[in-house]
């Protein structure tokens, strides 16, 4: 395996410059908080989105016919309560795991951090009239989605009304959580609000700042205690941040985050540039015989999941598109485009082991990745053409996702296939049937067609490759067999 | 002899379950008695502390950035592990990679 062990100084400069740093980040205690923390709202977001299809089915016919029938509002309920309340699981997720991490009872922290999340958020809904009324107001509509009253004629009817009316009218509506913050708006709050609150709450326990009770309490009594001094410092300090925001500002933290922080982010993580970067830092870790689709999945997941989120909110009321804000680059623009059958889109290698490979090895390998690759795993190529390190492949294996990423980013961009719906297609989801989940036939086709161009991409420096590899055998067949008749002439 | 558990880990336990099944058959033909099972990354130090840790830990190639942590881990619990060859891993080697348990036990 000369070629695996390349030691050129720009793998030597990679491997002792960059590396390093980007390892020691990722290995941080936020950043695996973040990661696997994450993994806890997954099934909540995949379930819901399932309900989100059901309540929206897009066939006209069948949707109307589910609306009529009292269902797509039960399929909705279900989809509020586990897609709809992502953040409030990212803000759970995170602290859990943070401090379990640390070695400590872990699900009082959870809950702390769920408890300072909401603490943040002002707990009440602006009232539906403020947003109906005016020039630029929804107006009201009926259950058709039809508008029998326009914004201007809402305005001057609550106008006659008297004033102390209108106050009562308009004003808030309290003794609610507000489950838009719960959502994708409040994803980047909650991930701060886990990490503050686990290392806070870490850092409070080792420090010994924790009620000890005498010896003969049973533990299950004292372990109740534990949680009460740190849970109850970071709610105070949570309070009064809460306090001053409201008093000071008029607003509050998670309105200051999303718009200091998340709607930078997410446009940033939406854009051609991004799109394209993204997808060649994934094979660029790989190339390492680094995970670069879970170190990358792990640092986007928190920016394009709200983005997923915003998709399936548009999909939800039949705007799903780019004029009306939906998003390119989705949670599943990275699952099933960048990554599709495996990070680096080497079903081209498998196509060509299938109808061109002469290599035992390459015929050998591509035996095993056949059916790994149907569900986006692709580890015994990485490994074992190999592809880590490999120059023969360098080219193909980073180009290829760069161009499915930019063209992908382009045809929906411009229309010709819609927005990804917001659909959350586990990433194990075979190529073709994710495609039509995430975004219907059309997503289907240009699937296929993104599979095609790495076939396209993969085949000539696969085939050069192969011949390298053929030559090699030949060579150690031909060696041995000198040294067979060597040995039989003593 | 008591049946030896080995673990391995990979990301998401996902690749690392193909190589499981070759490790299993590669016992199977053996007639080597071991418990062998595949896990997340993540899951490790629970695994490791809980009530049935395995008596080896080996780790996919491709998160070998994780391995001076879980070095730490086993540590502490006294147990042996390693990161699998790449080679070995790539091309799904049971018996090689049986044996680099083997190895490790035995030490």
């Amino acid at each position: 395996m000369d070629n695996t062990q390349s030691n050129s100084a720009f793998s030597n400069f990679v491997n002792n410059k960059i590396l390093p740093p980007v390892m020691k980040f990722v290995n941080t205690k936020p950043v695996k908080a973040l990661q696997d923390g994450m993994v806890y709202a997954l099934p909540f977001i995949i379930i819901g989105s399932v309900f989100l299809i059901l309540s929206n089915i897009p066939i006209p016919a069948v949707a109307a016919a589910m609306k009529a029938s009292g269902w797509a509002a039960f399929f909705n309920q279900a989809y509020t309560v586990t897609f709809g309340i992502m953040a409030l699981w990212a803000a759970v997720g995170i602290a859990y795991v943070y401090v379990r991490n640390e070695g400590y009872e872990a699900l009082p922290a959870g809950l702390t951090s769920m408890a300072t999340f909401l603490l943040l958020q002002t707990l009440n809904i602006a009232s539906p009239l403020v947003g109906a009324m005016g020039k630029s107001g929804t107006g009201i509509t009926n259950a058709a989605g039809k508008t029998v009253m326009s914004g201007t004629a809402v305005a001057a009817n609550i106008d006659k009304l008297p004033h102390a009316l209108q106050g009562f009218l308009t004003s808030p509506v309290t003794g609610v959580i507000n489950i838009t913050w719960l959502g994708g708006q409040g994803m980047i709050a909650a991930i701060l609000c886990g990490i503050i609150v686990g290392w806070a709450y870490s850092a409070m326990i080792r420090k010994g700042w924790k009620i000890t009770l005498p010896e003969q309490v049973p533990s299950s009594v004292a372990n109740q205690f534990t949680a009460m001094i740190p849970a109850g410092v970071i709610l105070i300090v949570a309070m009064l941040i809460y306090a001053a925001f409201s008093a000071f500002g008029n607003t509050d933290v998670l309105q200051l985050i999303y718009k200091l922080l998340q709607t930078p982010l997410q446009g940033l993580s939406d854009s051609f540039g991004g799109a394209v970067i993204i997808a060649f830092l994934v094979p660029f870790f790989w190339f390492f015989g680094v995970h670069g689709g879970l170190i990358m999945g792990g640092i986007t997941s928190g920016i394009l999941i709200p983005n997923t989120f915003d998709n399936a909110a548009l999909y939800h009321a039949g705007k799903l598109t780019i004029a009306q804000g939906a998003h390119v680059v989705t949670n599943e623009f990275y699952n099933n485009f960048i990554n599709l059958t495996g990070s680096g889109i080497t079903i081209g290698l498998v196509v060509f082991t299938l109808v061109a490979a002469h290599s035992v090895q390459f015929k050998t390998i591509g035996k095993i990745e056949l059916v790994p690759a149907l569900f986006n795993i692709n580890e015994p190529f990485l490994f074992g053409l190999p592809i880590v390190l490999n120059p023969f492949l360098a080219i193909p294996f980073f180009l290829t996702p760069v161009i499915v990423a930019a063209s992908t980013y382009l045809v929906i961009r411009f229309g010709i296939v819609p927005p990804l719906n917001g659909f959350a297609a586990p990433w194990t989801t075979p190529a073709i049937i994710s495609g039509f989940l995430i975004g219907g036939w059309k997503m289907a086709i240009w699937q296929t067609i993104t599979l095609l161009m790495s076939v396209g991409i993969y085949f000539p420096f696969a085939k050069k490759y192969d011949a390298v590899l053929t030559k090699q055998e030949h060579d150690k067949e031909v060696a041995e067999a000198a040294a067979g008749k060597a040995e039989a002439a003593k | 002899m008591t049946q030896k558990t080995i673990m391995l880990a990979c990301a998401g336990g996902m690749s690392t379950s193909l190589l499981v099944t070759k490790m299993k058959a590669a016992a199977k033909a053996n007639h080597d008695n071991f418990q062998i099972f595949a896990t997340a990354a993540a899951e490790i130090q629970d695994r490791l502390t809980g009530d049935h840790r395995p008596d080896v830990l080996l780790l996919g190639p491709q998160i070998r950035y994780i391995a001076d942590k879980a070095q730490v881990v086993a540590d502490q619990v006294g147990i042996p592990m390693t990161v699998i060859n790449m080679h070995d891993y790539g091309t799904m080697n049971g018996v090689k990679v049986l044996n680099t348990a083997k190895r490790l036990l035995n030490d």
